[in-house]
């Protein structure tokens, strides 16, 4: 054993740590697309509310607005969800050589954002649309980075969105 | 910072003197000391970056006063 290791059990070195997370090199846009799909399915959700007549009773009016709350939340919630999962893989997968192939990557991540915030602030099924799209090519670009084809299929939900799988 | 540097290898650091590109360093960043190359070094700003490409994570610019020191010898 080096010399200094003996010193070092006299005197306690520091540790240092060559990682600022955990690298567990596990990340996947699925769940962003989920959220968006599910953003869209609770827009979809809130459009399809109706009342029975011009003038709807206090409970029914209780009703509509105790479902346009729990729509809504689900719809921030789902939004937060999108943005936090694509700024993980953004900042912590992608590197320089990510960015210098697909310099569209910083503005592709740029308008999730905006988009997403849109979605949370808006009832526009346009929009969420708009998001959606985006998040499923921020998905192929991410997947291309790890040498796999991709395919979009029809995701099955009821949104008849498609989703992004590699291949 | 694999295949230089591997888990449970011990450092010892020298502050003395600026260290330069490729040096490799120890710094502290929020109460953490990390291991990392230096890849540029702007004014009061350096640059690090991890040698395993695969799996190092980003961690932005240091200024210097965050240096601890450069790593002269490992055993």
């Amino acid at each position: 054993m080096h010399l200094l290791r003996f010193v070092d059990l006299i005197f306690k070195p520091s540790i240092a740590y060559a990682h600022c997370d955990i690298p567990c090199g596990i990340y996947d846009p699925h769940e962003a697309q989920v959220a968006a799909h599910t953003i869209i399915r609770m827009v979809q959700l809130i459009n399809e509310l109706e009342v029975s007549g011009k003038d709807p009773t206090f409970e029914e009016r209780k009703k509509i607005i105790s479902q346009v709350s729990r729509l809504t939340k689900v719809k921030e919630e789902h939004a937060e969800i999108v943005k936090h999962q694509v700024r993980i893989i953004w900042g912590d997968y992608f590197k320089d050589e990510h960015v210098e192939k697909y310099p569209n990557l910083h503005k592709l991540v740029f308008n999730i954002m905006k988009q997403a915030s849109k979605a949370r602030q808006e009832v526009n099924l346009e929009a969420v649309r708009q998001l959606l799209g985006s998040v499923l090519e921020f998905a192929e670009i991410f997947w291309q980075t790890k040498g796999r084809e991709t395919i979009r299929v029809k995701s099955g939900y009821p949104t008849e969105g498609e989703i992004v799988l590699p291949k | 910072m694999e295949p230089d540097y591997l888990p449970g290898d011990h450092v010892l650091t020298f502050n003395w003197i600026l260290p330069k590109i490729y040096n490799v360093i120890v710094f502290e960043k929020d109460g953490t000391f990390y291991l990392k190359r230096i890849v540029k070094i702007k004014k009061d700003l350096i640059f690090v970056k991890g040698d395993n490409n695969k799996v190092s994570s980003k961690i932005g610019p240091i200024r210097s006063s965050q240096l601890i020191g450069r790593v002269i010898l490992k055993y």
